[in-house]
């Protein structure tokens, strides 16, 4: 089967993966809704410190309080891809792995990884992408920036590879599992980390600053955009971004190839 | 049963390494922040030895007082596993709290160290107390707010009694919990007008108070005051944890198994 | 009971196959868990011994043994779910370890104990999602899908929510799943364990008329001679690892000749006096129970015995334990024909 042929048949089941979640929350409505619900008060949560801190102050490092909620906004749209097409797999794969649910994945004609990564979606995450769209433009808006076309480009394009980057070292974490029992401490140990991307990067020192770019890439799909947004990336970091991302997914991939000649060596 | 505990806990030694990590990942991050506002020039009602000290502290207060029970709680009502509870709840109670003890002293072990490559590495702002009337009152306001915190878990797992989906309830009252605990933000740093509201609210017992007697910010009234308010909360969130309870448990055997 | 339209060539082909694996001892307690902190020990574990095996397309085939026999071990291995640690493998001309997804189209794998089915949506949407797994037209598809229901008599299950079926049209709904893009090879491991014993006849039925309609060849693991009985004309035995016997089951049970477990209870406590003149083996006698093996020819002859001793108010015929059997069998050494149906 051809490359292109394999990609379609993939994205056919992405999107009966989809369909299928749509017909469960049109059943489960409660959940849909408190899961929005839930996005609302992590949203007013978010806001509560930089409001604080901008009591205080009128700019930190160069960033203004509006240009700050706008960026949290973006925080808030990128955690909210993430739980939705992410988080409800990554938290499952002690499941797989540990419980032998892998099985069942590994001998159909679909890539395993591509599986049990985007299986599960959860729907009411989708809200918090509505809004942190709207706070996003509140922010830039009280900033008084203008993005063009190009900004607003380059601001999607940071935006995906940061996606792709926090997936990538994500679900690395959680094929630790193959080789050592019980790690559902390691998926919450992320998401917390990751709440240093509510922040803009210039907040934090050199060190911490060079750990959120490379290791846990929350800049990318954070401060980055921010930034492209109130005016002012070149292509540089985007291209610098793109790369990382495929170098990451190249080796989130080799890593999980690694996991499973592990898991069909060991034991029923 | 602590023991035992204790061992089988030793089993999940890998996910410890991310405990530690997940335990001082806000509070570090928070402090980060706070430093360079200071940095820029803010001018804050406290300075960057108290913000310091107090986020070094806070991430101990924080897993000392911490509980994980909701979810598991809440699971094990909607499958019916809770029979055999509803008759000696008592010794659901002893299990939990069990749990509950054995995993945080061994968190303990493990936190300490992490705490003290906090202080080599802000060593120039942590100013810990050195009068022992101080630590004497903290250690009685810790377990008064780990009482809090647990009572308050078991009320949000039993709603499960009632609701088919507690996740989302769970989730928003750690959400809005972390900030009023003053684990985010001291509430010290919250505006004047607010705080009479932030220093009289149930939160602040949980994480906040114990911190503030060690940070030594509290008058001897305050402390005083602080004292009664948390041990009234703590009556008033167990007599509504048992009453909750209660009806659970009926609610539960009217419609049965 | 099964048909055997094997036409000769080999569908599964294996020589030498072998699996080994190590894993960490640790023992119960505090201290045993604090010495793993610091060191652990390791063990290696022989689950398969090099064995050989030849199965033709339209076979059905049991693979029976006790607990721990590497029943489990080697379907996982013909399946491509675990790696052998040596010989040779080849299945539908593929090696199943390597997955390729041309060989994964051909074949099923259906577990007892684990289910493949979502459980808060019906049926019919896990059935979709393999229809796009599997790349089927919707033509082939919604045969398929009408084939099997009627054959499993599960049209009316296909909108009903997983988790609110009982669990015997549960496992049928499991081999629809399994079985909607037609593989050629079905492997099914301890596909009854856990149902009521209609539920079990059921399923067997269905697995016999699925190889006489479509030709599926069908490899299943069990510990219930009942399955293999039902299913099987070939059936392998193993234990430890090894092949100990691979031929006709009628073979084996004449020559293993399983003894049947008599529970009989009575009205009133069974005078001592009768029981002497039985010639019957009685392996315990309790007030008002007695328990007997009795091997199978005499088993009528016993049971009129039997109701000769006083007013029965309750009759339990058994099969002996398949774990006695095997042991019976591997102990008495007796020369087993390897290789070759019937």
């Amino acid at each position: 089967m051809s490359s292109y042929g394999k990609v379609r048949r993939h994205l056919r089941l992405w999107r009966r993966f989809f369909v299928q979640a749509v017909v469960r929350d049109t059943h489960y409505r409660a959940h849909f809704v408190a899961t929005i619900g839930v996005g609302i008060v992590e949203l007013t949560m978010a806001l509560i410190p930089v409001w604080l801190l901008f009591g205080y102050t009128g700019s930190v490092r160069g960033w203004s309080r509006s240009e700050v909620i706008a960026l949290v906004g973006i925080y808030q749209m990128v955690t909210g891809v993430l739980a939705t097409f992410v988080a409800p797999n990554l938290g499952r794969m002690t499941n797989y792995i540990s419980h032998g649910e892998l099985d069942g994945v590994l001998l159909r004609p679909v890539s395993g990884q591509f599986y049990v990564t985007f299986r599960w979606i959860d729907l009411g995450q989708l809200g918090s992408v509505v809004t942190g769209a709207v706070v996003v433009a509140l922010g830039l808006a009280r900033a008084g920036a203008t993005p063009d076309p190009s900004d607003i480009v380059r601001a999607l394009l940071l935006i995906l590879s940061g996606l792709v980057l926090l997936t990538c070292v994500w679900s690395a974490l959680t094929f630790i599992a193959f080789w050592v029992q019980v790690v559902a401490m390691v998926g919450e140990t992320f998401v917390t980390v990751m709440t240093a991307g509510q922040y803009p990067l210039a907040f934090f020192p050199r060190l911490v600053r060079g750990f959120l770019t490379f290791a846990l890439p929350v800049a990318f799909a954070t401060t980055l955009p921010a930034q492209a947004l109130t005016g002012g990336v070149g292509w540089w970091p985007v291209l610098g971004g793109l790369g990382l991302a495929l170098v990451g997914a190249l080796a989130a991939r080799a890593f999980w190839q690694l996991g499973l000649r592990t898991y069909a060596s060991a034991s029923s | 049963m602590t023991a035992a505990d204790l061992a089988s806990n030793l089993v999940y030694r890998s996910a410890f390494v991310f405990f530690m990590l997940n335990t001082i990942a806000v509070p570090v991050i928070s402090l980060l922040v706070w430093r360079a506002a200071l940095a820029s020039g803010a001018h804050l009602p406290v300075n960057r030895e108290y913000l310091t000290t107090y986020f070094v502290i806070l991430s101990f207060v924080s897993m000392a007082t911490s509980s994980w029970l909701a979810p598991f709680l809440s699971e094990d009502i909607r499958l019916g596993k809770l029979s055999i509870w509803m008759i000696r709840p008592a010794s659901l109670l002893h299990e939990l709290v069990a749990n509950n003890l054995s995993e945080k002293l061994l968190k303990t072990v493990i936190l300490v160290p992490m705490i003290g490559g906090l202080w080599l590495i802000f060593a120039d702002s942590v100013r810990l107390p050195t009068d022992p009337v101080r630590w004497m009152l903290f250690v009685p306001s810790l377990v008064l707010g780990a009482v809090l915190v647990f009572t308050m878990d078991v009320i949000m797992g039993s709603l499960a009694f009632w609701l088919d989906d507690t996740g989302g309830l769970i989730r928003a009252r750690v959400l809005i919990a972390d900030v009023l605990s003053g684990s985010i933000v001291p509430l010290a740093l919250f505006p004047a007008w607010l705080h009479g509201f932030v220093t009289a609210q149930p939160f602040r017992f949980t994480v906040s108070f114990p911190v503030e007697i060690l940070t030594g910010q509290l008058s001897p009234h305050a402390i005083a005051t602080g004292f009664a308010l948390q041990a009234g909360y703590v009556l008033a969130v167990c007599v509504a944890g048992w009453a909750v309870w209660n009806a659970g448990v009926r609610a539960y055997s009217a419609v049965g198994v | 009971m099964s048909a055997m339209q094997s036409d000769g060539s080999a569908a599964i082909s294996a020589s030498g196959l072998t699996k080994t694996y190590t894993f960490h001892q640790q023992g119960a307690g505090l201290a045993s868990a604090l010495r793993s902190v610091i060191r652990r020990r390791y063990e290696t574990r022989l689950a398969v011994d090099h064995i050989d095996l030849r199965i033709n397309h339209g076979e059905v085939v049991g693979l029976l043994g006790p607990n721990g026999a590497g029943k489990t071990t080697t379907l996982k291995m013909l399946s491509g779910l675990l790696y052998p640690s040596g010989g040779e493998l080849s299945v539908l001309g593929f090696r199943p370890s390597e997955r390729k997804p041309d060989y994964l189209r051909q074949i099923a794998l259906v577990m007892g104990q684990k289910t493949m089915l979502w459980w808060d949506v019906p049926a019919m949407e896990t059935l979709l999602l393999h229809k796009e797994m599997y790349g089927l037209d919707d033509a082939g598809f919604e045969d398929s899908v009408r084939e099997l229901a009627r054959l499993l008599d599960v049209q009316d299950l296909l909108t009903v929510q997983v988790r609110k079926v009982s669990l015997g049209e549960r496992m049928k709904l499991e081999l629809m799943a399994a079985l909607i893009h037609r593989p050629r090879i079905l492997f099914l491991d301890e596909p009854t364990i856990g149902l009521d014993v209609v539920a079990k006849a059921r399923v067997r039925t269905f697995l016999a008329e699925l190889n006489a309609l479509q030709g599926t060849t069908i490899v299943l693991t069990s510990h219930d001679m009942d399955d293999i009985e039902a299913l099987c004309s070939r059936v392998m035995l193993i234990d430890h690892g090894r092949i100990g016997y691979d031929g006709g089951l009628s073979d084996l049970v004449r020559s293993a000749r399983p003894r049947k477990l008599v529970n009989a209870t009575y009205a009133e406590p069974v005078r001592p006096e009768l029981l002497a003149g039985l010639d019957l083996e009685v392996l315990e006698v309790s007030d008002q129970v007695l328990r007997l093996a009795v091997s199978r020819e005499r088993t009528s002859d016993a049971l009129q015995q039997l109701t000769r001793i006083g007013p029965l108010v309750d009759l339990d015929v058994t099969d002996t334990d398949i774990d006695e059997i095997i042991r019976d069998l591997f102990s008495h050494r007796r020369p087993f024909v390897i290789g070759g149906g019937q």
